[in-house]
């Protein structure tokens, strides 16, 4: 080899001893990421710290959509229909929220999920509570305001959590390093440090924000309002309640009624939104229909559903457009006939829970406007159709029926005004004459047909009267959710509360007795007409099948007024409201003697007798907490 | 136009300076054991194309140059290859020794390669011949039961499906355990976009010492695809195609419509139970004794077909293979496909006596419209009452049909008065449903290696890999997704990866006396971006796929969607081969790595190996004892590392979350997920002992492997308590123990002139056992996690039988009734829980195998040949999906099931619960062993003979025909035991009968 040959190769060689340099780049192996952000370098400046608070209101819409934990097994709400349960039917198969069997237990996932999305929105708000004193171009004042919202927010994760479970874990600081190790906080501490935490916000918040939705002064009073009540009742002699708790709930009450700023509506109806009876002459669009609704005064706080689907979105939990899903979550939808296949005139009925024949025994249906304002008796056609009627069990007629749009196809009498002659009935009926169902209640869900061993066909029968309360015309059917705001708290409520605090020993009230403060509600949904009349409700509303005559008023008197009374009143006033009703049979200790009186499933249990016991005054753990927390955490008792 | 112009004037040009002056050689070739004639032989001239046939006789004549030395090439099928120097011989006899795995056959090792005598470490090695044998669409599918220790699982039945792979167990339990696959020195290839009739060779890589060159990425072992190259000769033509049809088959029985009506109706009135409804369109199909087998009318046979032609050759210097291969294999749900369209080139060529320089490219389109992800389902969820067609409904009023009217002249909601499961015929339709995946992947390599010093090379490379991915769902009114009454939607998604990998190889060979050195040191840069897109959209006014998206609206946008991710890998090894006296074998390697997904602390780790072997067999005294033809002892040591973990997974980052303050916008970023700051590298170290011996000439031959790897740190996406307000952060959290021992046997049964038979049997056994978890605690239920166990396992309550009447007082007291499912109650304490403390839940077991056997047995007569390959794999425990979805729910009523003898008051059985009965612990019968054995394929062959190519002017003419899949034997309910399918985006199991022909010219 001679040296040109050599030095040749020696240049390549060190061209490429360059290249093998250029490769190992000091910044070679930084991590580069020009898609996101950290939460160190985002949250410390004024754009930062409010995109962080603003993230703790959409788990909201997720936590509200949790449903059937304050619904399912209580005295107004059952999971399934009732038809087996009325002809004493064996082995009857409802729902472990309603039997209260042995299927209610740790694994279930609604429990999980509530769960999961409480601790989810803890942990933002506490992010947002203890990274606000590093932020950088942000006045102290509105500063403050926002760690008051997050503090709001997080009082209301964990009084939901602390009623459902007890003894709960409670980090007030930010998750920011992993751990397995989880400690359990007694109730009583937990309580201790909502009504400390609320006591703040009642001080810093504003009586308005200029953007609506966020946490406000009236606000914070009222969940203060109501955790003072929940406390005072003093759960198990758990909770550290004193009977000045009363009275520190009905003095709040009585500050919000006094601001004057949640004046009730003067027609409940407003509160809802628009839609007529029969959906083939609506006029209201799904925007005009909830513009009233929204704007009510008499709304305290509500999770908020923009028209604009784009804004309802929350990849958290893998989801693009979520609405408000509260119209579909109650049974009774529209008859099948001559509705045909899925339709958005009358809501999707998504399923959830199911009205109790007891709780329309609750309403005088002529006289107290919300019994209509609840639940839609009528059903009418929206399409043409026929319907044959010829195979029917256990009635055979062998009738054809034709339907235009708008004829009348299904009617649900109410319970004090059944139908009494073969000639009111529908031609499913021997003897009937209408070309619709006629039920009454003591045949809603089908108890009038149920035949043992038989398959059953009955083309015409309708369910139930429709649980409209929150439908919202013009939505679609399928992933169109309602942007109807879901009202948690409002002040028709605090009526309530403030009845109630006085019957349990509250003093010092400002509108006098507690009939006062539960007649005011009541008078309202009597309407001009009616108002100090005496609405009739059926004396024993457990039995279905109990002569009409059998009734009671339920004006409150001072010498009547009880807390059942007020629980009956919180029920036809807000029904279905607020995932609340769970809690409310919780708060007053009746879970156990209301939900067996009034709801069959419960009643029934698994084989005739109540299986609700004291333990499911608390819910099972979520099993995912004990297999994921080290050393495990226990479980509740009796699970 | 069967040569290329250009290629023969080149050879006839190269031929002449050769053929200058020659004399002729006779010769001929006998078989050395049996001394039986070995016909059709070839001879060539070494480094010369020009070549002749031996006869029938096994004569032949050759002419070689008049001077100076020849070397010929005998070569015939079944006998390894053997060269014989001509000094001036004019007359030769060949004895041809049968070809048994010569131990002169070149293994792959990574950044090198050796001959298979010289290997110190475990590697398995499966040769083209064994790739193509069963036309698999996805090369994965050709490792199954081929290689001890690897263990390759379908995981769906649709065209174009992906295959899983574990070697050795799995060592790490983030969930990806896929190994490293290397194509032609591109590190991270993709198997399923190889055409595999362009694969030379499959090495893999199992034992810790042999993975060390890769360092972390060889943490799972280690694949290497060598594709094939030219040769220096005349250019050779290939053409292999293969058409078949498959046959739906192996389905699980499910129920008719009189079964339907009996076990929802009649029998759960027996048991008490609330019957349920039928409409009178389902009533009508019931009493006049029909039903509807929704899984029949959904399939039908379809076309599984591969095609592939190459040419190869080489000149001197320079050696070049190109090929193009379309690959069609249709599902057996119309309209489902998979097409693979293959390109491929390389060229190798020694520039002069310092450099050489190769290149080699690889493009593959892939089209994947695989259709509906609920058409299976939804035809096995079905009921068998339902009707198909419009026409024949009874009455369409009386259920939802009638205001949809007959769509293509279907019932869309079947007659039935239920609107979750749609007609699967118009669910299946391409009009309604739509899902592609289109993929382009473009790979290439290229290199050049200069020789800087005698036994000095130095080798740069660049290897790229561009994949673009896109993929499109369009879901019309007609499906479940839209049920029946939303106007479509459809989203269209683009993923484009662009990989590089940067090598620098510094090689150093010497020899001196019995000593050879050879040293290897390696800089090693790789970056891999990911940018991906994604736009869905709903309400489009009419159809048209993903194709125009924008006629929906901008209000009607429901995601959009960017994100890039980069992760990077900087590495630096060294190994050293040392051999003395061809009998004792030295490996050494070390390697450091860091990885940009790590913590800053934490990128950079050391993986050091080594290993030893001794060629005992060539040692006198084993010689003299004349048991071992072959007889080699090994053993490793070494450690791997794995960083499999995402990019940016250290850090915090945040979440966009959207709020409207009534009509205001509400931009929020919430905490998206929890950093793990002091995240580090998972580490494996490995014992593996190892023996190769062959007895009888090696009639008897194999390997035994024994290992023993551990792994520490483990890395887990590790679930947390939700308190915390997070669900999972990546963790190390544990060691991990894969113990294993693997067996290869291959065996010559019989080798006559006219009849051979051959067996390859092979079987592995790994234990997998959790050690040790972080924290010193001895379980993480959430994870499924238990010391002691293997992972991958079910904890849950195990099943005790159904509660039958004669137990129902005691059945009350657990608050069950007879016909309900029974668990053990483990503590006796009179209650089933899982609460902490009186937990009745336990290890079920593990959906690991225990053990799995390959056997493929290979028999010629003249020139007709069989093969068969079978397949058993022992100890999988599944919780079925297809009992546990709907089609084993008996508490379901609204769907179809699979015909499960379930217990009645007149019927006291254990098989399967009760209907119309509550059933609070059903999951607990839902566990089931899928072990199964499997004939994989049965394939007969017919060469033509040598005598008839001639006239043909062929190398090569085989034919054959194959079934695959036409048998399987377990005790499994489902549709295949192998995968764990739901039948929610999958296809039926099937047959295939293909017809095959390879022709080389």
């Amino acid at each position: 080899m001679n040296i040109f040959k050599n030095f040749r190769k020696a240049s390549i060689g060190i061209a490429l001893i360059c290249i093998v340099g250029a490769g190992c780049s000091k910044n070679f192996l930084n991590e580069i990421n020009p898609s996101n952000r950290t939460t160190d370098t985002y949250y410390n400046d004024a754009t930062g710290y409010e995109s962080l608070v603003t993230s703790c209101y959409p788990l909201l819409r997720d936590i509200a959509q949790q449903r059937i934990l304050s619904y399912g097994g209580t005295d107004v709400f059952a999971q399934a229909g009732w038809g087996g349960i009325y002809f004493n039917q064996p082995n009857q198969l409802g729902s472990q929220y309603d039997q209260y069997d042995i299927r209610l237990n740790a694994s279930l996932g609604d429990l999980q999920t509530l769960w999961d999305f409480l601790y989810r929105e803890i942990n933002r708000c506490n992010a947002a509570v203890v990274r606000a004193p590093g932020v950088i171009g942000m006045t102290d004042s509105l500063k403050t305001v926002r760690v008051a919202e997050a503090k709001f927010l997080r009082s209301l994760c964990y009084f939901w959590a602390v009623q459902q479970w007890g003894d709960i874990p409670m980090p007030l600081v930010e998750t920011t390093t992993a751990s397995l190790e989880v400690v359990k906080t007694p109730a009583k501490d937990v309580y201790t440090q909502i009504i400390k935490d609320l006591t703040e916000c009642v001080a810093k918040l504003p009586a308005k924000q200029i953007q609506v939705g966020r946490g406000t002064q009236g606000a914070a009073k009222f969940l203060l309002a109501r955790v003072y009540l929940t406390r005072g009742w003093n759960f198990n002699n758990s909770l550290g309640g004193t009977p000045a708790d009363f009275t520190s709930s009905l003095q709040l009450c009585d500050q919000i009624i006094a601001s004057g700023l949640y004046p009730l509506e003067a027609n409940w109806n407003n509160l809802w939104p628009l839609h007529n009876t029969n959906p083939n002459k609506e006029t209201a669009t799904a925007a005009s229909s909830v513009a009233v609704a929204n704007a009510s005064k008499e709304i305290i706080f509500a999770v908020q559903y923009a028209n604009a689907s784009s804004y309802n979105g929350d990849p958290s939990v893998g989801t693009t457009t979520i609405g408000n899903d509260l119209h579909g979550r109650f049974g009774g939808g529209p008859s099948g006939v001559a509705q045909q296949a899925r339709t958005s005139a009358y809501n999707r009925v998504n399923g959830g829970v199911t009205t109790t024949w007891a709780t329309y025994r609750l309403f005088d249906p002529v006289m107290d406007t919300r019994y209509a304002g609840t639940f839609n008796s009528v059903c009418y056609a929206t399409t043409a159709g026929t319907v044959s009627l010829a195979t029917n069990k256990p009635y055979p007629q062998a009738v054809t029926l034709t339907y235009a749009a708008g004829d009348t196809t299904g009617i649900a009498n109410p319970w004090n005004a059944p139908a009494t002659t073969a000639a009111q009935r529908g031609v499913d009926i021997p003897g009937g004459t209408k070309k619709y169902s006629v039920i009454n209640t003591n045949e809603y869900q089908g108890l009038g047909y149920i035949s043992v061993g038989n398959a059953i066909v009955d083309n015409l029968a309708w369910g139930q009267p429709m649980f409209w309360k929150f439908f919202q015309p013009g939505i679609l059917y399928g992933d169109g959710y309602s942007t109807f705001n879901d009202p948690l708290f409002r002040s028709a409520e605090v009526y309530l509360m403030a009845a109630e605090a006085i019957v349990k020993g509250g003093t010092g009230a400002v509108l006098g007795t507690a009939d006062v403060y539960y007649n005011k509600i009541l008078d309202r949904a009597l309407g001009t007409a009616n108002a100090g009349k005496s609405p009739m409700r059926a004396t024993n509303p457990e039995l279905v099948d109990d002569p009409i005559s059998n009734i009671v008023s339920y004006r409150a008197t001072p010498a009547n007024i009880t807390i059942d009374m007020i629980l009956d009143e919180s029920a036809r006033e807000l029904l279905g409201e607020g995932n609340q009703r769970w809690y409310d049979l919780k708060r007053t200790g009746t879970l156990l003697t209301r939900a067996a009186k009034y709801n069959p499933w419960v009643a029934y249990g698994l084989t005739g007798t109540p299986l609700v016991a004291a333990k499911h005054y608390l819910r099972p753990i979520p099993q995912g907490m004990l297999d994921n927390s080290n050393p495990r955490i226990s479980q509740n008792p009796g699970y | 136009m069967r040569k290329a112009i250009l290629l023969t004037t080149l050879l006839c040009w190269f031929s002449s300076m050769v053929w200058a002056q020659n004399r002729q050689i006779t010769g001929r070739v006998l078989n050395n054991e049996t001394g039986a004639i070995v016909a059709g032989a070839s001879i060539t001239v070494k480094g010369n194309s020009k070549g002749v046939i031996a006869d029938a006789d096994g004569k032949f004549t050759i002419s070689v140059a008049s001077k100076g030395n020849t070397v010929l090439v005998i070569q015939s099928v079944g006998f390894a290859s053997q060269e014989v120097i001509v000094n001036s011989q004019t007359s030769l006899l060949v004895k041809l020794a049968s070809e048994t795995k010569a131990l002169d056959d070149v293994v792959v090792v990574g950044y090198g390669s050796v001959k298979k005598k010289d290997l110190t470490g475990a590697v398995g090695s499966i040769s083209s011949a064994e790739i193509v044998r069963s036309n698999p669409t996805n090369v994965t599918q050709a490792i199954q039961g081929q290689v001890p220790g690897v263990v390759v699982t379908k995981g769906s039945n649709l065209p174009g499906q992906a295959f899983s792979i574990d070697i050795r167990g799995e060592n790490t339990i983030s969930g990806v355990t896929e190994p490293l696959v290397v194509i032609d020195g591109v590190i991270g290839g993709r198997l399923r976009d190889i055409n595999p009739a362009d694969i030379a060779s499959i090495d893999i890589l199992k034992d810790a010492s042999s993975t060390a060159i890769y360092g972390s990425r060889g943490a799972n072992g280690v694949i290497i695809i060598t594709s094939k190259k030219g040769s220096i000769g005349k250019a050779k033509v290939t053409l292999d195609s293969y058409l078949g049809q498959k046959i739906p088959a192996h389905l699980p029985d499910l129920q008719t419509a009189q079964q339907f009506y009996q076990s929802m109706v009649t029998d759960v009135a027996l048991n008490l139970g609330t019957p349920i409804t039928f409409s009178v369109n389902e009533l009508a199909l019931i009493n006049s004794g029909g039903s509807t087998n929704w899984v029949k009318s959904l399939t039908k046979p379809s076309i599984n077909t591969g095609n592939t032609v190459a040419v190869s050759g080489g000149t001197a210097g320079t050696t070049y293979r190109f090929s193009g291969g379309y690959i069609q294999e249709d599902g057996n749900i119309p309209n489902t496909t998979y097409k693979k369209y293959s390109l491929n080139g390389g060229i190798d060529s020694k520039i002069n006596n310092f450099l050489k320089i190769g290149f080699s490219a690889y493009v593959n389109f892939n089209n994947n419209p695989t259709g509906s992800y609920e058409a299976l389902r939804s035809a096995y969820r079905a009921r068998p009452t339902g009707i198909i067609y419009y026409k024949d409904l009874v009455d369409p009023a009386a259920v939802y049909d009638a205001a949809i009217g007959p769509w293509n002249g279907y019932a869309v909601w079947m007659g039935i008065k239920d609107n979750q499961v749609l007609n699967p015929l118009v669910e299946a339709d391409p009009a309604n449903y739509q899902f592609s995946v289109t993929t382009t992947n473009e790979m290439g390599n290229a290199y050049a290696e200069i020789t800087l010093l005698k036994g000095l090379t130095f080798k740069s490379s660049i290897s790229a890999s561009v994949i673009d991915n896109r993929q499109g769902d369009y879901r019309g009114t007609y499906t479940k997704d839209r049920a029946a009454v939303n106007l479509p939607k459809a989203t269209y998604s683009t993923s484009d990866y662009a990989i590089y990998t940067f090598d620098n190889q510094l090689n150093y060979n010497y020899a001196k006396g019995k000593s050879k050195l050879s040293v290897t040191a390696l800089q090693s840069a790789y970056k891999n971006t990911v940018e991906s897109y994604s736009i869905a959209v709903q309400n489009l006014p009419y159809a048209s796929a993903w194709y125009n998206l924008g006629t929906a609206g901008l209000s009607n946008v429901t995601a959009v969607n960017s994100s890039y991710a980069l992760n990077t890998l900087q590495s630096y090894m060294g190994r050293i081969n040392y051999t003395f006296n061809d009998k004792y074998l030295l490996t050494l390697t070390g390697r450091g790595d860091g990885a940009s997904q790590l913590s800053n602390n934490n990128k950079w780790a050391f993986f050091p190996s080594g290993a030893l072997a001794w060629r005992i067999g060539d040692e006198n005294f084993i010689k003299k004892t004349n048991i071992f033809s072959d007889l080699k002892l090994r053993v490793s040591y070494g450690q791997v590392g794995n960083a499999n973990v995402s990019p940016y997974s250290t850090q915090a980052s945040i979440l966009n979350t959207i709020y409207g303050y009534d009509q205001a916008l509400g931009n929020g970023f919430a905490p998206g997920n929890l950093g793990n700051q002091d995240l580090k590298w998972e580490r494996s170290e490995e014992l593996n002992l190892g023996v190769n011996f062959g007895f009888l000439n090696n009639r008897i031959s194999g390997a035994v492997e024994v290992y023993n790897r551990t792994t520490k740190d483990l890395i887990l996406k590790e679930n947390l308590p939700t308190s915390t307000g997070f669900t999972t952060v990546n963790a190390n959290v544990g060691r991990i123990s894969n113990k294993g021992v693997e067996i290869l046997l291959n065996t010559r049964n019989v080798a006559n002139k006219n009849f051979s038979w051959t067996t390859s049997v092979n079987f592995a056994k790994n234990i997998n056992k959790i050690e040790e978890l972080a924290n010193g605690v001895s379980s993480i239920i959430g994870n499924s996690l238990f010391v002691g166990s293997p992972v991958k396992v079910y904890y849950d309550y195990k099943y005790a039988g159904i509660w039958q009447i004669a137990d129902s007082a005691l059945a009350k007291t657990f608050g069950q009734a007879p016909g309900s499912v029974r668990v053990v109650d483990q503590n006796g304490d009179g209650v089933i829980s899982s609460a902490t403390g009186k937990d009745d839940r336990v290890v079920l077991g593990t959906q690991l195998p225990n053990y799995t056997i390959g056997m493929t047995n290979r028999m010629n007569f003249k020139q007709f040949d069989l093969s068969f390959m079978m397949y058993y794999r022992n100890g999988t425990l599944y919780n079925n999906n297809l009992l546990n979805g709907t089609m084993g729910d008996y508490t379901n009523t609204r769907y179809n099931h699979i015909v499960l003898n379930y217990w009645t008051r007149n019927n006291p059985t254990n098989d399967w619960y009760g209907v119309g009965v509550s059933q609070p612990y059903k999951s607990a019968i839902q566990y089931e062993d899928a072990s199964f054995l499997r004939i994989s394929d049965i394939t007969v062959g017919y060469t033509v003979p040598k005598v008839k190519l001639d006239k043909w002017n062929l190398d090569r003419m085989r034919v054959y025909l194959q079934l695959t899949n036409p048998q399987f034997f377990t005790k499994y309910h489902g549709q295949d035991p192998e995968y764990n399918s739901s039948s929610y985006i999958d296809d039926v199991p099937y047959i295939i009968y293909t017809f095959g022909l390879n022709i080389g010219f």
